[in-house]
């Protein structure tokens, strides 16, 4: 019997309920990520890329609410119940709003250990050599702002190495980094990926994040999964007309342009939501939204690639 | 046509002083299109303020048009203030989120002291020129997507027909499937309008895209600078060449690229080292102090 995959996630329904009547936020979702992948989930502003990762640590903001669809941990249905999230990490964008800034950095770690029911201190100095802080006995006293933006990130990856994770899921962890720095934290993630066979779950918006990181592909647009590769296969050709103009538009093929704006979250377009900014829309396009085509390892939804019903 | 030489600008007080221009110069010329990129802390965007005269220097001066900025009279200051714009990286933070599109792009008009009957025409030939509907003149800040809010920024930048316009981090705030769009938008306005440009920019595609020239910074000196295209392909300072490794190429299954993560930080100068000319208008600092 094959084993379960660290994440399954099936027709994952987010509303969002504001005054004027409930809005649809992640619309039947689905995809999932096994032992050894690093699934990059791309989106643009209010695709629901965050908004995913927070539904799976059942921590959605005020407001939102999961109306529907399944999370299993390793095979354990978790969504809509207390269930731990043990075996999960979380690493956000900003470093500097997971560290409490009033106290040393080695209290922290220590208290999370603990938190994790850890005997000793051995795991965090193990933790931290992970990460590569170099000199980690001494740098256990000092305070969060004495480490560069790069090195907290460092610590925030460190503290979730604590937990012992089967998945991480990252959320932008390198947006707010400098180029040469996000390349050496990103080079940091995978290695320690690879000797903990950890699996990640990479948010992103940056393409050349994904081409550097991913084995597996999401794309996301207004709260939909549109596309779902293997990142080989996803570069090489892309199949979805949003997944092949976001690569057109990036500085590799001359910047070309996109018509139109990303919709908003409070009157996303009938039918398929790109259809307003797509080169190909046809009628159908406008009513309804297409149903998952499946190739060989890869979902798309669009009606230029008609699926088998 | 604006000139920067042997800036010097310090922040902070008493012991805790910062030096975060530390002798830098640089010089854009007429209808040119100069990029300045660098990392956190390289003070790129503080040069480009003190270049506009929205900061004050500890030390060196500012040309503009070969007068220096503290010797201009009252007349020459605001007709600086008229031909130099910047548009700022956030338009959300940079528009006043009390005043309609139409009260943003007419009230520098008003500070100039416009005639009250060109300035409709003014507003809506700018408007055009953006890209934007009529239909946007009503509306405030918050009611309108990221990119409208971008290129009503770059609207006010040109309403008083402007020489030379300042851009700091043009499109780092957009949406992807927005990027695009406005850089094809300023490189339409360069070339419609004859405007100089100096760029403030980390993206390095963004830069060559829109740019002739490039000056790389780090930690308040300059390092490089040169031709874009020649400087992004033949990088002489191991600086440079940091930066343009740093790049992630839309290639999959290469990884990050292992051998130049752990390299150790380069030496930091405590004051701008003197440029050797490689090739022409191609200039490079020493590896290190």
């Amino acid at each position: 019997m094959p084993t379960a995959p660290v994440l399954e996630v099936r027709g994952l329904e987010v509303r969002w309920s504001r005054r004027g009547g409930p809005v649809p936020a992640l619309r039947g979702l689905s995809f999932s990520v096994e032992a050894d992948d690093v699934f990059c989930l791309v989106g643009e502003s209010g695709s629901g890329k965050s908004l995913t990762a927070l539904t799976l640590f059942d921590a959605l903001p005020e407001g939102f609410s999961l109306a529907a669809g399944s999370v299993r941990l390793r095979g354990e249905e978790v969504a809509g119940t207390d269930a731990g999230r043990r075996g999960m990490a979380y690493v956000f964008q900003d470093p500097s709003s997971a560290l409490n800034p009033v106290f040393a950095v080695g209290r922290q770690l220590e208290s999370v250990h603990r938190a994790r029911g850890g005997g000793g201190p051995s795991l965090v100095r193990e933790a931290l050599e992970a990460v590569a802080i170099p000199d980690p006995a001494s740098r256990l006293r000092a305070y969060p702002h004495e480490f560069s933006g790069g090195m907290q990130q460092r610590l925030v990856i460190a503290m979730a190495l604590l937990a012992r994770p089967a998945l991480l899921v990252a959320d932008e962890p390198t947006t707010a980094l400098d180029p040469t720095v996000q390349k050496r934290v990103l080079e940091l993630l995978s290695r320690v990926a690879r000797e903990r066979g950890m699996a990640i779950l990479l948010i992103t918006h940056d393409f050349g994040v994904v081409a550097a990181m991913a084995t597996r592909v999401g794309v996301l647009y207004a709260g939909r999964l549109v596309e779902c590769a293997p990142a080989s296969a996803l570069f090489a050709e892309p199949l979805h007309p949003y997944t092949r103009m976001l690569l057109a538009s990036r500085a590799e093929h001359g910047f070309q342009p996109i018509p139109g704006e990303v919709p908003s979250l409070l009157n996303p377009p009938a039918g398929c939501p790109f259809h307003p900014r797509c080169p190909h829309a046809m009628a159908v396009c406008r009513e309804e939204f297409p149903s998952a085509a499946e190739r060989p390892h890869r979902v798309v939804h669009c009606h230029l690639h008609p699926g088998h019903a | 046509m604006l000139e920067a030489e042997g800036i010097v600008k310090e922040f902070g007080a008493g012991g805790r002083r910062v030096r975060a221009l530390k002798g830098v110069s640089l010089c854009v010329r007429e209808g040119e299109s100069v990029g300045l990129v660098g990392e956190t802390g390289s003070g790129k965007t503080t040069l480009a303020k003190v270049m506009m005269g929205l900061i004050r220097p500890e030390g060196g001066s500012v040309r503009a048009r070969g007068t220096p900025l503290e010797s201009l009279t009252a007349a020459g200051r605001r007709r600086f203030r008229r031909e130099f714009q910047m548009v700022f990286q956030q338009p959300l933070a940079s528009l006043d989120p009390n005043f309609t599109v139409e009260q943003t792009l007419a009230e520098p008009l008003a500070v100039h002291a416009f005639p009250g009957d060109e300035r409709q025409g003014r507003i809506r030939r700018t408007l055009e020129a953006v890209g934007l509907l009529p239909e946007v003149l009503e509306k405030w800040p918050a009611q309108l997507s990221g990119g409208q809010r971008q290129r009503v920024a770059i609207a006010r930048g040109l309403i008083l027909d402007p020489a030379l316009l300042v851009l700091d981090e043009p499109v780092s705030a957009l949406d992807l499937s927005v990027q695009a769009q406005v850089l094809h938008l300023l490189a339409g306005l360069r070339r419609g309008r004859g405007l100089t440009y100096l760029l403030v920019a980390h993206d390095m595609g963004v830069v060559e895209f829109l740019c002739d020239r490039v000056a790389v910074m780090y930690h308040g000196v300059v390092l490089e600078e040169g031709p874009v295209g020649e400087v992004w392909r033949g990088p002489l300072h191991p600086y440079t060449r940091r930066l343009l490794e740093a790049r992630l190429p839309l290639e999959p299954g290469r990884g990050v690229g292992e051998a130049a993560a752990e390299a150790p930080p380069l030496p930091v100068w405590d004051r701008q080292p003197p440029l050797e000319e490689v090739r022409p208008g191609h200039r490079v600092a020493p590896a290190g102090p």
